[in-house]
């Protein structure tokens, strides 16, 4: 299942993170901040997946550790669907 | 409008113009990123109409705070007293232009005006999902726990209220009297179709445009943005089309709005300064003044947090200018253009002439205070021959070795890992000589200094590791004071700043050799 969720948050880069790099090209735990993700497309990234998916994840998730990696992140929506 | 007086800008043609144009914009981040485009708009659509920008409770020159109860109210009702007004001077067709969060409040305040069409430019689609965004944007950037308190973006502080405000903000099902709406978006940040089609649910005849010029305006560091000329193309033409209705171009002119010849409450007065024509407010309280009197010198900004300090000066019978750099805000464009950040000789040139023109108001000295890039200017020998103190708010102080005549962008972010660590030698190496010796320049001189740093600044990193040491003398004697000041923000802007602005009195009053603290601004 993770391994699905990361898909989609490649997938999501890929549309609206306006990455410097190929977003396939990332490692799970590469630092999205030094792949070029702006506070303001992490936004955008964030809310794609969310309308993807049909949830809102909750404020309390909502960390920089979350928001660092493509693994958090997919990490983050896997407990936000598992809560919705 | 009861409760306070609320500020405006306005533009327009000599002889007048039957239609008008309110500009309503975003608040917080966004504004001081979008506020140059704005200006841009408001001056093309001068050139035909009567434009007001109106300033929204508690920021710009209106009364109150962004901190105040019922601040979504305060704003709409600003709203519909500027709508008010323009119709009482004579505007008889009106256009609302309304970025981001702007366009929410615009459109709950429109229906208890008479409002002919409505530009909804990159609209915000509800309060709670742009408070979303301010939490997202926050976690993205900060160790901090991001939590139900103020948050920090964009160097812009939201206090807690005004979170609240937003966050209960919405299209509340009322009809719009605008019969047209143009909703213009992008790429970046489409709007939802369902805010679309609740617009027309509501009784609007809307037309979509999609300008992608948007995004590097509007979502983008207030050093980088960009003026949206396209969308500003689109929304001239939208509004060059013939007014529908009975609007007669025999029917009596709206004027404009003549300044006011005298002080305001505030004892500000409004009007230019230097031979560039810079925007400027002097503030002149009546009676005996202090002996120094203070220079604001905004460049990127800060804008709200230096009228408050301003104003509380002047209750202390302190007279100050405050000024636009060239191509900031309102004042008009430089001759050739430059980043945003930098000085160059023809800032300096503005300083020296309003620094002089407080010297012969009757000041026996200035205090400058500036931001960013702009406080740089005024640690330059050239800007503080008549200065007791200069405060720097987030000054790249790494950049003091930058000449004046030859300003440039440091580009060495876009370039190899190589050159970026040569070019980090060479900072630390050259650039480390230049800063110190300027430093002691001034403090040679006589001249205090008092830097304010916000503690991730990149001009408090190369204070604390490659000057700080150097300079301990200076700093032991109080010569140069050094606050760090966690949460302060880049831009100073924010509900949250008077505990600053109250180091910054009473550090001048130290100057000025009075024992005395200051109170809190606010």
């Amino acid at each position: 299942m993770a391994e699905d969720w990361e898909a989609k948050v490649r997938a999501a880069l890929s549309r609206v993170g306006r990455l410097a790099l190929d977003a396939d090209t990332l490692g799970s735990d590469d630092l999205l901040v030094d792949a070029g993700l702006t506070s303001q497309a992490t936004v955008e990234v964030i809310f794609s997946l969310e309308d993807e998916v049909g949830c809102e994840i909750d404020d309390s998730l909502i960390t920089r550790e979350n928001l660092a990696t493509i693994a958090r992140m997919a990490a983050m929506f896997a407990a936000a669907a598992v809560r919705a | 409008m009861p409760g306070g007086a609320i500020g405006s800008e306005w533009l327009g043609p000599e002889g007048g113009a039957a239609t008008g144009c309110l500009i309503v914009p975003s608040v917080g981040h966004e504004d001081l990123s979008m506020h140059r485009g704005l200006v841009q708009l408001a001056r093309r659509l001068g050139d035909r109409h009567i434009v007001v920008m109106v300033q929204h409770w508690g920021t710009d020159q209106s009364d109150g705070s962004v901190g105040d109860d019922d601040l979504m109210l305060r704003w709409r009702t600003g709203v519909e007293a500027a709508i008010a007004t323009m119709q009482a001077r004579g505007v008889e067709h009106l256009t609302v232009v309304a970025p981001r969060l702007g366009a929410l409040i615009a459109a709950s305040a429109l229906p208890l005006a008479g409002v002919h069409r409505l530009v909804m430019w990159a609209p915000t689609s509800s309060g709670r999902r742009f408070v979303r965004e301010l939490r997202i944007m926050q976690a993205a950037r900060t160790e901090a726990a991001v939590d139900t308190a103020d948050l920090n973006v964009g160097g812009y502080q939201y206090p807690r209220a005004m979170l609240d405000a937003l966050a209960t903000s919405r299209l509340d099902g009322r009809p719009l009297p605008a019969g047209e709406v143009l909703v213009v978006d992008h790429d970046e940040r489409p709007v939802d179709p369902a805010y679309v089609a609740e617009l027309r649910s509501l009784g609007a005849a809307v037309t979509e445009h999609r300008c992608n010029d948007i995004g590097p305006w509007a979502d983008r560091s207030i050093d980088d943005t960009e003026v949206p000329h396209r969308s500003i193309d689109l929304i001239d033409s939208w509004l060059s089309r013939p007014p529908s209705g009975d609007v007669s171009t025999a029917a009596p002119r709206a004027q404009m709005h003549a300044p006011a010849p005298i002080s305001n409450a505030n004892h500000e007065q409004f009007g230019v300064v230097t031979k560039n024509q810079l925007h400027a407010v002097r503030t002149l309280p009546p009676g005996t003044h202090q002996p120094l009197g203070m220079l604001l010198y905004s460049t990127m900004g800060p804008g709200r947090s230096f009228v408050e300090l301003a104003r509380y000066e002047a209750q202390r019978q302190r007279m100050s200018i405050r000024f636009d750099a060239a191509s900031s805000r309102w004042s008009p464009p430089r001759p050739f253009p430059r980043p945003t950040y930098q000085s160059d000789r023809l800032d300096l040139d503005d300083l020296r002439q309003c620094t002089a023109e407080l010297v012969g108001s009757g000041a026996d000295g200035v205090v400058l205070v500036g931001f960013c890039g702009g406080a740089l200017a005024l640690l330059r020998d050239e800007t503080t021959t008549m200065a007791r103190a200069v405060v720097a708010i987030n000054p790249p102080l790494f950049d003091l070795a930058m000449n004046p005549d030859k300003p440039m962008r440091d580009r060495t972010a876009s370039t190899s890992r190589i050159t970026r660590r040569m070019a980090y030698a060479y900072r630390f190496v050259v650039w480390r000589i230049a800063a110190v010796r300027q430093l002691r320049s001034l403090t040679s001189r006589g001249i205090r200094v008092l830097f304010l740093f916000d503690d991730d600044d990149v001009g408090y990193l190369f204070w604390r590791n490659s000057l700080a040491r150097t300079l301990r003398e200076q700093t032991n004697r109080r010569e140069i004071v050094v606050v760090n000041h966690p949460g302060l923000g880049h831009n100073l802007e924010g509900a949250d700043t008077g505990e600053v602005l109250g180091i910054i009195s009473s550090f001048i009053a130290e100057v000025e050799g009075v024992d005395g603290r200051a109170a809190s601004v606010h």
